[in-house]
């Protein structure tokens, strides 16, 4: 009997592990069969079903003052997308959404239809968190919300032709912000999302998940309240002396660091569409212009260095007019005779032009191209002009006596505001950068782009020293710019008033002139250089550079040297006892 | 003895199987908050990104003139500024 019943319970037993086996074979043999040839379609279809591969767009790094301040920066906004091919009746769709955002149908309907069979189609761009919840509960199908990064700029129209703006996807197109794109833009990332059922995001697949490399930050030298400052006095120069525009560059002369580049009128990099393509341009390097009376300085540091003049030496000023061979010279005001410094103090153009023959056309085609002049200064920005110095081969008698007085060459701002800084670094010629580091976007230093002390020397020391010391002081504190005196710091400069020359050659505009300016304080140890250039002012209201353009410079200059914390200097008592009066010298 | 075996089989198989859901489904919410967390990292950072170009903006010079307008306050030009 209980062999039998044990007989039994092992038959139960191998009844039931076979049942168990055979179920467990059907089973595999199912899987196997599945794996084998439906697997890989299978496997597809549910990748498509459950995977979703989204891109993740790096943060385009900021481009910042020499502070840290942010000039351009990137902040997300919300944007309004449609999957056209999805939507049943898409001017229904449209009419729905424009009463949603209380808008005019008209603004979405056209382009709702004109895109086609599109599977993206951005709608609105920068739509108000608010504005995004309507939509988003007024749940109209085929139409969506997301988040894109967006450039903006809070300083608004402050150095805004050296920025530059990008695109609306986010390409820099113009300034620093199309020069720096490699380094501004970063690296995309992507994750892969597992989705449930209702295509909400469940996680996130295994290794689906490769972060964007976000752009590098760009530090200038710019300094924004030097900036800010130099385009308040522009403005209200252009203003004030109803002028056509102005330019404006502020720089270290000792290291070529630029703290302010400006033009205006300027535009807003915001809303850079609302601006003609005209105000983008950075006219302080791509603009040449003839110089005029600020170039005298350079031709008479030449001369002195040559030994064909010497200080004190007088040269008869032909009371005002000077025929020269068949020209006839002539100087804004009549002078009998004028000492070498004198000549610049007043700005004569007959002097000028007798120093000039004195040199020759070799040597001052020789100093022309030593300062700098008839090519590109090499400053880390596109699209610089190298300005117009002809061949020595081409100036005939004329250039030997136009050249000096600041005729038939173009220069920069550029070009003049550096070769000015040899007046206030010992005479060594600079290379101006406006880029001093690039960052990571932890704050690691990539690139330090400081450069080395300059080395070519344009100028002997002791020439510099008399140039700046004896005569380009004077000017400020006798001669033509008086109004760009400082109370705590001594300048030195030099005027100009240059006519605008006819397009197409053939001689000058009718009273069309560039005022302009080009000093450095202070002289004891020099800080700051300036330039500051008026187009087209008001020949009523002012013309010459001392009363247009100085009062600009000595606002900069002030403004700048104070906040700098640069130690004041005392006035020479000849600086003190100088007059205040209305100056009317160019 | 035998179909005690079985039994015991087949309880160990469930109960290996029982696991395994039970792994799975952890490590579903663990994937889920990971999910979840990434999600509000980017939502955080493009919060402070928001921040920074608010602060940038009211750090501006001519922001804090104008604030300082506004607020009644005269910006005292620079020493250096003044006549000679």
């Amino acid at each position: 009997m209980d062999a039998l019943r044990s007989r039994s319970s092992n038959f139960a037993a191998h009844a039931l592990i076979g049942t168990v086996m055979v179920a467990l074979l059907v089973l595999v043999g199912r899987l196997v069969y599945i794996n084998t040839y439906h697997g890989p379609r299978l496997i597809a279809k549910a990748h498509r079903q459950q995977r979703s591969h989204v891109p993740l767009q790096p943060r385009r790094g900021f481009i910042v003052d020499g502070r840290g301040r942010i000039i351009a920066g990137t902040m997300p906004r919300k944007s309004v997308f449609a999957d056209p091919k999805v939507i049943p009746n898409k001017e229904a769709a449209a009419l729905k959404l424009s009463e949603v955002l209380q808008i005019d149908p008209g603004e979405i309907v056209p382009d709702l239809l004109a895109a086609g069979e599109h599977r993206f189609f951005v709608i609105r761009r920068g739509v108000s968190e608010e504005e995004a919840e309507r939509i988003k509960q007024a749940g109209i199908y085929g139409l969506g919300v997301f988040t894109e990064p967006y450039r903006t700029y809070p300083m608004n129209s402050l150095a805004a032709s050296l920025i530059g703006f990008v695109s609306p996807d986010g390409v820099g197109v113009s300034g620093l912000e199309h020069q720096c794109d490699s380094w501004l833009r970063g690296e995309n990332g992507a994750k892969t999302i597992i989705r449930d059922a209702g295509r909400k995001a469940f996680w996130l697949a295994d290794g689906g998940y490769r972060p964007a490399r976000d752009g590098f930050h760009v530090v200038l030298t710019i300094d924004l309240e030097v900036q800010a400052k130099v385009e308040r006095e522009l403005e209200a120069t252009v203003q004030k002396y109803q002028a056509e525009s102005a330019v404006a560059i502020v720089m270290h002369p000792m290291t070529g660091a630029i703290l302010a580049m400006a033009n205006y009128p300027g535009y807003d990099p915001n809303n850079y569409r609302d601006f003609s393509t005209v105000r983008y341009r950075n006219r302080t390097i791509t603009d040449p212009y003839e110089p005029g009376s600020t170039f005298k300085p350079f031709i008479a540091a030449a001369a002195l260095a040559e030994g064909v003049v010497r200080l004190g030496e007088v040269f008869d000023c032909e009371r005002g007019a000077w025929q020269d061979g068949p020209r006839t010279l002539r100087d804004h005001h009549p002078h009998d005779y004028l000492s070498f410094e004198e000549i610049l103090i007043k700005s004569s153009n007959i002097g000028m032009g007798k120093i000039g023959k004195r040199l020759g056309n070799e040597r001052l085609h020789h100093y022309v191209k030593a300062f700098g002049f008839g090519e590109k200064t090499g400053i880390d920005l596109q699209a610089e002009d190298p300005g117009i110095v002809r061949r020595l081969s081409r100036w005939n008698t004329y250039s030997t006596t136009s050249i000096p007085m600041g005729q038939e060459i173009g220069v920069t701002p550029m070009q003049l505001a550096r070769a000015f800084c040899t007046f206030a670094n010992g005479g060594k010629l600079v290379k101006p950068y406006v880029i001093r580091a690039v960052m990571d976007a932890e704050g690691r230093v990539i690139n330090d782009f400081t450069p080395s002390p300059p080395e070519q020397q344009v100028l002997p020391e002791e020439i510099v020293a008399v140039m700046k010391d004896k005569i380009l002081c004077a000017v400020v504190n006798q001669g033509g710019a008086r109004s760009a005196r400082l109370a705590n710091y001594q300048v030195f400069g030099k005027t100009g008033t240059a006519q605008i020359a006819k397009k197409g050659g053939g001689g000058y505009e009718p009273n069309a002139y560039v005022s302009s300016f080009v000093a450095a304080a202070p002289a004891g140890d020099p800080e700051l250089v300036a330039f500051v250039a008026v187009r087209r002012p008001k020949k009523a209201l002012g013309y010459y550079g001392g009363k247009v353009a100085a009062p600009a410079v000595r606002g900069i200059l002030g403004h700048a040297l104070a906040y700098l914390q640069v130690t004041p200097e005392p006035m020479s008592q000849e600086a003190l006892t100088a007059l205040s009066e209305d100056v009317d010298a160019d | 003895m035998t179909t005690f075996r079985a039994l015991l089989v087949l309880f160990m198989m469930v109960t290996v199987g029982v696991v395994i859901v039970v792994i799975r489904q952890e490590s579903a919410k663990a994937a889920n908050r990971i999910q979840g967390l990434h999600h509000q990292k980017i939502t955080l950072e493009q919060s402070l990104w928001t921040r920074e170009l608010e602060l940038a903006r009211l750090r501006g010079p001519e922001a804090i003139r104008h604030r300082a307008d506004a607020l009644g306050f005269e910006v005292v030009p620079p020493a250096a500024n003044r006549d000679p």
